[in-house]
């Protein structure tokens, strides 16, 4: 059995389905007269529980599909974790430490980058979002908070 | 009507409005221009700026920004056959060997007259009909919106690329990512997990700026290389009497299909520029030259897009239900502005509805004398190599996130967002009918629940008035006409040329 994108798509929209399906069922359906919290959200996480079963069905009768695979993992994750960066240090260091985190730790995530490009990329990184949020919407975002 | 549209130029040609729509127009090509930079992400990195303004001036400035980011995703179609969205895709096919034959000034300009054209027959077709749907969508009742949403929903996942079901269950998915939060109506958590920034449901712009710019940048910097894209010299930028002639009549003939395509929910831009090109292609005397450079696959589908961008704005205002992902965007702006879209705008909003008719008209022209003789200047942004850009982009979408509420678990989520959107990428799941899912799921819950309501509970309710019988049936046609297999083996067929 290959791990086609179907299957893999297929399995996880009816875990998907499935969990918020018994996640539902807390919630009060009430009747078709008047919907309760839970009403829509049992149609609707059954719904995709169905959809991605056919979908596994399908793939396994055809199961000629594209291959899963292929994770670009590197930038991924260091993308994802330099915005999770910028997100904790926006408050709590400020502006520039954010976006220089954000700038540095994405730069590792390039395979064209230059050590000479790095000091300017920051310095832009840096001078664009004071212009246009400090200085053109007058947002207060702390700069430094040090 | 007149009196309308005379209102209307009032407001868009007061000096503030002016300059927010060439501001629109201008940094929307600029960043349209640049590539892996569609005209969503261009929307959701700049929505932000537009928070500070009045209303007409914010939504003036969105609709030139999607303009100009149209338009810029055009040029990179036709300069180094990368579409910037899927409805320049078939741009790419004729635009492309026009360049490489020496004619790229040609196919610009063409394409510029060809959306202009459309532009102008598109922003009169909204002065004629949009009142009439609104006065229309008064009879609309919470049965007639239920329908009019499963069509809008079922046609976007019918129509991306890729599977129909996983169209249908991204669908799904948006629905139920948008019921997170407090349930209007009981006032009761749904899917929380306890955390405390989910209460208030998960915003839009985080999702799309998550799956579209993140996403994006996650797949972009895999490939990239130092080398920026080779760029297409243009010399002559004026297309030769034959030429215009050979393109005529495929662009009223697209801006025909755009304006037709665009006010149906959920279907718009990309199919109307497809549906152009096929018909100029059947109707050619010589079918065999297109894919080699036909102008006339270039204009066609270019008025096409640009019509329906235009006339996509009907449903999106007059009934509040947007019919793409980028309408779902410019609906959000309306909403951070105070404004519901639905019926009652025009009445009640005539400087907002009218200013930004005429705004759209005035984009246009601004698009035409901007671009045309700027052109130079914009394909040296081509030149830049992604790694300049990138930092800058996700420094932008990151404070776009931020800029929502001052909150970081927003950009936490963003975050996640761009991790899913990436997974889902790597599935061949389309991210579009997510986001419409997203929009429309509220809407839909209460709709229902509505209908409902005042049936006392009878199912049936749904088939009860003409209106919501037309919608359903259109939504089973579509899906029937889809799954023939003829249909099918073309749409394939279609994507495999594209892709």
């Amino acid at each position: 059995m290959k791990a086609t994108r179907d299957l893999i798509a297929g399995l996880v929209f009816s875990g998907i389905g499935l969990a918020a399906l018994i996640i539902a069922r807390n919630y009060p359906f009430g009747s078709t007269l008047n919907m309760g919290a839970g009403y829509f959200p049992v149609i609707v996480s059954t719904l995709i529980l169905i959809f991605g079963i056919v979908l596994v069905i399908q793939e396994i009768i055809r199961g000629n599909g594209p291959a899963f695979g292929d994770i670009a993992w590197r930038p991924l994750l260091i993308i994802t974790g330099a915005v999770i960066g910028f997100a904790l240090l926006i408050d709590t260091a400020g502006l520039i430490p954010a976006v220089a985190f954000l700038v540095v730790a994405g730069w590792f995530a390039d395979p064209a980058r230059k050590w000479r490009h790095l000091p300017v990329q920051i310095a832009i990184g840096i001078a664009v979002p004071i212009l246009i949020f400090r200085l053109g919407l007058n947002m207060p975002i702390n700069l430094w908070a040090f | 009507m007149i009196d309308g549209l005379l209102l209307g130029f009032q407001v868009a040609f007061s000096f503030d409005n002016l300059l927010y729509c060439l501001i629109g127009v201008t940094l929307g090509t600029f960043i349209g221009m640049l590539p892996g930079v569609g005209p969503l992400v261009t929307i959701a990195m700049l929505l932000p700026m537009t928070y500070g303004l009045p209303p007409e001036g914010s939504l003036i400035m969105l609709a030139g920004i999607y303009y100009g980011a149209s338009y810029g995703g055009s040029s990179t179609a036709i300069l180094v056959n990368l579409p910037g969205e899927s409805s320049s895709v078939v741009t790419c096919l004729d635009g492309y060997q026009m360049a490489k034959k020496g004619r790229a000034g040609a196919a610009l300009a063409i394409a510029a007259i060809g959306s202009f054209v459309a532009g102008c027959i598109g922003t009169l077709a909204i002065a004629l009909f949009a009142p009439w749907l609104g006065r229309a969508a008064l009879d609309f009742g919470a049965a007639e919106y239920t329908a009019l949403i499963v069509m809008a929903l079922v046609a976007t996942s019918v129509l991306v690329q890729g599977a129909f079901i996983k169209g249908l269950l991204m669908a799904l998915l948006g629905i139920l990512i948008g019921l997170i939060g407090m349930d209007t109506n009981s006032g009761a958590l749904r899917y929380t997990f306890g955390l405390t920034p989910l209460m208030d449901g998960v915003k839009f712009v985080v999702v799309a700026v998550g799956m579209f710019a993140f996403t994006e940048i996650i797949m972009q910097l895999r490939s990239h290389t130092a080398q920026p894209v080779e760029a297409t010299k243009v010399d002559s930028l004026m297309p030769t009497r034959e030429e215009l002639k050979a393109s005529a009549l495929p662009i009223l003939r697209g801006t025909g299909i755009g304006m037709f395509f665009g006010i149906l929910p959920g279907i718009g831009p990309t199919m109307s520029s497809f549906a152009s090109y096929m018909l100029e292609k059947r109707v050619a005397r010589d079918p065999s030259r297109f894919g080699h450079g036909a102008i006339e696959g270039v204009a066609g589908p270019e008025a096409a897009n640009n019509a329906a961008a235009q006339t996509s704005f009907i449903p999106t205002l007059t009934l509040g239900v947007p019919g793409s992902a980028t309408m779902a965007l410019m609906l959000g702006a309306l909403m951070i502005q105070g404004i519901t879209p639905g019926p009652n705008v025009i009445t009640e909003r005539p400087t907002l509805f009218w200013g930004l008719v005429a705004s759209m008209w005035i984009g246009n022209v601004l698009l035409v004398i901007l671009n045309l003789p700027l052109i130079r200047l914009w394909t040296a942004l081509l030149k830049v190599p992604y790694s300049w850009l990138f930092s800058l982009i996700l420094i932008l979408s990151c404070f776009g996130i931020y800029s929502l509420a001052n909150s970081y678990s927003d950009v936490l989520l963003g975050a996640f967002f761009g991790m899913l959107g990436y997974l889902f990428l790597k599935l061949d799941c389309s991210p579009a009918p997510f986001i419409l899912g997203l929009v429309l799921g509220p809407m839909l819950e209460e709709n229902v629940r509505r209908a409902l309501l005042i049936s006392h509970g009878d199912p049936a309710t749904f088939i009860a008035s003409p209106i919501s019988i037309g919608f359903l049936s259109a939504t089973i046609l579509l899906v029937l006409w889809i799954l023939l297999p003829a249909v099918r083996r073309r749409k394939e067929k279609i994507e495999l040329e594209t892709n």
